[in-house]
């Protein structure tokens, strides 16, 4: 089920706007702060980073508080934990089921998926004080136990605001601001790449 | 040789007095005949055929081909080389969902694990982290209990709910509050992430319902599967290739050519048998008694398999009808002799023959009961088959023969015209310059004789299937095809142990640059007495203090020690191989394990190694060793040889034996065994010259070839009817179908039946043509030819 907030106004955005804006069209370069809300920490845990988005998924450098390094293919999933030495590949059975980020890469690689979100998701989305939001939450219980997903933008404009709750309480958000889009932003993946290549083979 | 006209079928006085035995004989043989194709259960299964039970190394193999759920397997290569990746993700998720739904498909799954099926690998494991947590737990749990070991789990902890999957971590930390589940996982994330796996290619199993064995059903199986990839393929512009190895796919290649083989060879040695009995008696009643004989003879002996074997094998099949070839020897021997005469003169005749024939097919079955004590297995069935048939053969040339050309009123004389070859055969000059001949061609070619391994000549296009295997088995993994650690144990728990046992060296010989890495058993399971070991070792150290350390090292890393569970003792039970085997961890490691009921074996694979390291690291580590399947082919290979070299001389001196036994003379046992000794001195000869490679298959050839050509001395010698013309006359035409029915082997696919078509089918008529030339006349004794 859709649930539509009424669309005050034409120049505003609407459901069918903030989908289409959402979907992936051309390579985006953000920097990023996430904060864990975990009921097992007793701070909330906090990281930086910068966030691709390119046509074959999503690539997530964090910088702090370690380097860490996420690439998220339709596929896979591979992790390389610098410090740790960690190197893990999971093997995706449903294109972009990501634990935790699965709703919002099946909503940006949206034609690469065998179904709508609509199918999986009931979605609400309204318009507060110039933002958008949507918020998703799974029609069945969902494998990775996440009970609502929230995005939210300026209007006009893409997501800078992502909120996954979980069904034990525990809460991640990831605060998002643009630097770059286009053709720049695939020079400054591959320098990053490149470097991280120069000692490990995270690339296929 | 010359071939005259015929005398033909003749009319004789006694031709009304018909033998009832006869009328019989052919109602059981149509019965025989009934019972025998009804009965006979015809199989392909190479394990059965090359590998004998009595050694551990071959019949790790032969287990491994032989295990029902291994045999059931496919492993199915995808090549998407230049595609997409997400494409080819695409069309393998298409392909697998398809190919599960196949009738007699069991399951199809990646042969890497995805996240789910880790998921369920992890549950499955729930409560064993404990179990098998280390090799040395004593020092191992001592250590994670200091304060710094406490902290590095505590660390360990809050990592891990910070890295890709908190959720999976919360849910491992309700059972396993210390999350040792991720010291075992990384153990066996290896196992996930082998180094250099081709890209470019997909590959995943599939396992059927039936057995592999069963061509049938697997032949079928693989005709749905190519349809299915032609049609997925057809969505993706036939942009992907399929390639599959296993059992099965091995089971049906050769199933085909064993059937291609034995109906090609039995066709035309039947087709090549009829023309030449047409062409020498031309005689249709001749024919169809001989015909009636040889479907009763082969009916026997294929019967007389099944009931000692449960089976025939298909290469049996293929090398027995060559007993056709050699049967029907006797036939013809007896008719020829008999074939002018009439009612009790009849009889008489082929009772006057009796001795000889029974002295030829004696030695004939000695050579085959040689091959049977070759040890190998397959060819103790061809040597029940023929030693039966031969058996048979004789029963019935001297107790039905008579009667049955009474029935069908045969009389007949073979019109080949010998006398001007013999004349020039005993001719001195030529028989010495012939003989000297063949000494020099064997003293010159001999020694040359290039011995090659022609084991894997045996199994039909099994190098071309063989280097398929390796070539997919590459793309999924870096273990070495066909080099592995195996490990005996009277039980699985010893077995586990001594595997166990052996991981300090192997760590030894990785760190030493020797071994690249390896896949034993643990930590997917341990033996109960290490796994009680770490029960206890846990069990110990938790002490109040620990306890409280562990508390406070949470606290210190940021953890809410109060949304944790508490450590406590370990109250699961010890993992046993049957839980093991109900996880998905048996996809991944049920070929390491054959299971017996006295005896298992386990394997450790292996990656890039110094297979002397190995076998010097294990030469003290009992119940262990390194195990190389081409060595070990290449071993057993010379040991058939070696054995098949000495039964040839064996088989030989046996022959003697019974010559001197019938004879009393050992002149006339040495001068019947010439003709045969000659024929394998040439071929030896020729065989060496060539440069052509001679194996384990040329030495049976051999073998066979001396039984059949004494037979020629016997006959020769003997001459039962003092008639030195008649009696070449009726070997010429023995030797002549006996060459033919061999020569006939060459037109199989089976390269293995090529190695025996070329010994024995040449072999043959070089010992009936060396008959009168080695042969000298004496006039001393019955026929001419022995010394008394």
């Amino acid at each position: 089920m859709v649930v539509l907030t009424p669309v005050l106004a034409s120049a505003e955005d609407t459901f069918d706007i903030v989908l289409e804006r959402l979907q992936f069209k051309e390579s985006q370069h953000f920097h990023y702060q996430e904060t864990r809300h975990l009921a097992l920490l007793t701070q909330p845990w906090v990281a930086t980073g910068e966030l691709f988005i390119t046509p074959e998924g999503m690539i997530i450098a964090q910088q702090s508080p370690t380097s860490i390094l996420t690439k998220i293919t339709e596929n896979k999933l591979k992790y390389f934990d610098d410090e740790r030495d960690v190197r893990r590949s999971i093997h995706l059975k449903r294109p972009f089921d990501v634990p935790g980020m699965a709703p919002f890469l099946q909503m940006l690689f949206r034609d690469k998926q065998q179904s709508s979100p609509e199918e999986h998701y009931n979605i609400s989305f309204s318009l507060e004080q110039e933002r958008w939001l949507l918020v998703l939450s799974p029609r069945l219980a969902d494998r990775n136990k996440i009970k609502a997903m929230t995005l939210s933008g300026s209007q006009g404009k893409g997501p800078d605001f992502l909120n996954l709750e979980y069904t034990d309480g525990d809460q991640t958000e990831w605060k998002l601001s643009l630097l770059t889009h286009g053709h720049d932003v695939a020079n400054i993946l591959q320098k990053a790449l490149d470097k991280i290549n120069e000692e490990d083979d995270f690339e296929d | 040789m010359r071939i005259r006209r015929l005398s033909g079928n003749r009319s004789h006085p006694d031709g009304k007095q018909k033998s009832p035995e006869a009328v019989w004989f052919i109602f059981v043989t149509a019965c025989l005949v009934v019972l025998a194709i009804w009965t006979t259960e015809l199989r392909t299964n190479i394990g059965d055929f090359f590998f004998p039970g009595d050694n551990t190394d071959s019949g790790f193999l032969a287990g491994q081909i032989q295990s029902e759920e291994f045999s059931r397997r496919y492993l199915i290569s995808i090549n998407h080389t230049g595609i997409a990746d997400t494409t080819a993700t695409k069309f393998t998720g298409k392909l697998i969902l398809q190919l599960g739904k196949v009738n007699g498909v069991k399951r199809v799954w990646r042969a890497q694990f995805d996240d789910d099926d880790m998921g369920r690998l992890l549950d499955s494991y729930q409560g064993q982290q404990i179990h098998l947590f280390s090799l040395t737990p004593e020092k191992d749990f001592s250590a994670l209990f200091r304060p710094e070991g406490l902290a590095t789990q505590a660390r360990t902890v809050k990592k891990a709910l910070l890295g890709p999957d908190p959720m999976r971590t919360k849910s491992i930390l309700e059972h396993d509050p210390m999350l040792l589940t991720l010291n075992w996982f990384k153990k066996i994330d290896r196992q996930f992430n082998h180094p250099n796996i081709t890209a470019g290619y997909t590959s995943f199993f599939l396992e059927t319902e039936s057995s592999g064995l069963n061509t049938n059903a697997q032949s079928a199986i693989q005709k749905n599967l190519q349809k299915i990839f032609t049609q997925v393929n057809a969505d993706f512009n036939q942009a992907f290739s399929i390639d599959y190895t296993g059992v099965p796919a091995f089971a049906v290649k050769i199933r085909n050519q064993s059937i291609k083989d034995v109906s090609r060879i039995s066709t035309l040695s039947m087709a090549a048998v009829v023309v030449l009995s047409l062409l020498v008696f031309r005689s249709w009643r001749a024919l169809l008694c001989t015909a009636l004989m040889l479907a009763a003879t082969v009916a026997v002996a294929v019967l007389i398999t099944q009931l000692i074997f449960d089976h025939i094998h298909g290469l049996t099949m293929a090398l027995g009808t060559t007993l056709v070839g050699v049967c029907i020897d006797y036939f013809i021997h007896s008719m020829v002799h008999a074939g002018n005469k009439t009612g009790k003169q009849r009889k008489q005749a082929i009772r006057k023959i009796w001795p000889t024939l029974i002295t030829g097919g004696v030695t004939t079955v000695i050579g085959y009961i040689a091959l049977s004590i070759s040890g190998f297995p397959g060819l103790q069935q061809v040597a029940v088959f023929t030693g039966s048939g031969i058996i048979t053969a004789l029963i019935l040339s001297r107790f039905v023969l008579p009667g049955l050309m009474e029935l069908l009123n045969v009389a007949i004389m073979p019109a080949i015209n010998l006398k001007s070859f013999l004349k020039i055969a005993t001719n001195c000059g030529l028989r010495y310059g012939v003989l000297v001949m063949i000494v020099v061609t064997a003293i010159i070619g001999i020694p040359k004789i290039n011995w090659g391994n022609d084991l894997n000549l045996m199994t039909p296009e099994i190098e071309k299937l063989k280097a398929k295997d390796i070539a997919i088995r590459s793309r999924m993994t870096s273990l070495q095809p066909g080099r592995f650690i195996l490990i005996e144990g009277s039980t699985t728990e010893q077995a586990l142990k001594t595997s166990e046992s052996l991981l300090p060296v192997l760590n030894k010989l990785q760190a030493q640059g020797n071994l690249q890495t390896f896949y034993p058993p643990y930590p997917w399971l341990a033996s109960q007495q290490l796994q009680s070991r770490n029960q206890q070792a846990w069990d110990a150290g938790l002490t109040p203090d620990i306890l409280q350390s562990w508390e406070a090292e949470l606290t210190n890393t940021g953890l809410n020690t109060a949304a944790l569970p508490p450590i406590k003792n370990n109250s699961a039970p010890i993992l046993d191989l049957d839980r093991v085997r109900d996880s998905p961890a048996w996809l991944l490691i049920s070929r390491q394990f054959m299971l017996l009921p006295d005896k298992t074996t386990i394997a450790i694979w292996l990656g890039k190694h110094d297979p002397e390291s190995i076998r010097s690291a294990l030469a003290n580590i009992p119940n262990s060793r390194y195990y190389s399947q081409k060595e070990s082919i290449e071993q057993l290979t010379m040991a058939y040889r070696n054995k098949a070299q000495f039964m040839l001389i064996l088989g030989i001196l046996a022959i003697f034996v019974i010559l001197l036994i019938r004879y009393r003379s050992f002149t006339s046992a040495l001068r019947a065994l010439l003709p045969a000794a000659f024929a394998l001195l040439i071929l030896l000869g020729i065989w060496g010259l060539s440069g052509s490679p001679m194996g384990m298959l040329h030495l049976i050839g051999l073998l066979l070839t001396a039984a059949v050509c004494v037979d020629y001395g016997i006959f020769f010698i003997e001459n039962k009817s003092d008639n030195t013309t008649l009696t070449f006359q009726a070997i010429t035409v023995s030797a002549l179908t006996t060459s033919v029915a061999f020569a006939c082997l060459g037109a199989a696919e089976n390269p293995a039946l090529h190695a025996l078509a070329w010994t024995v089918a040449p072999g043959v008529l070089a010992g009936f043509l060396l008959c009168p030339l080695v042969l000298r006349k004496n006039n001393q004794g019955q026929g001419g030819y022995l010394n008394k």
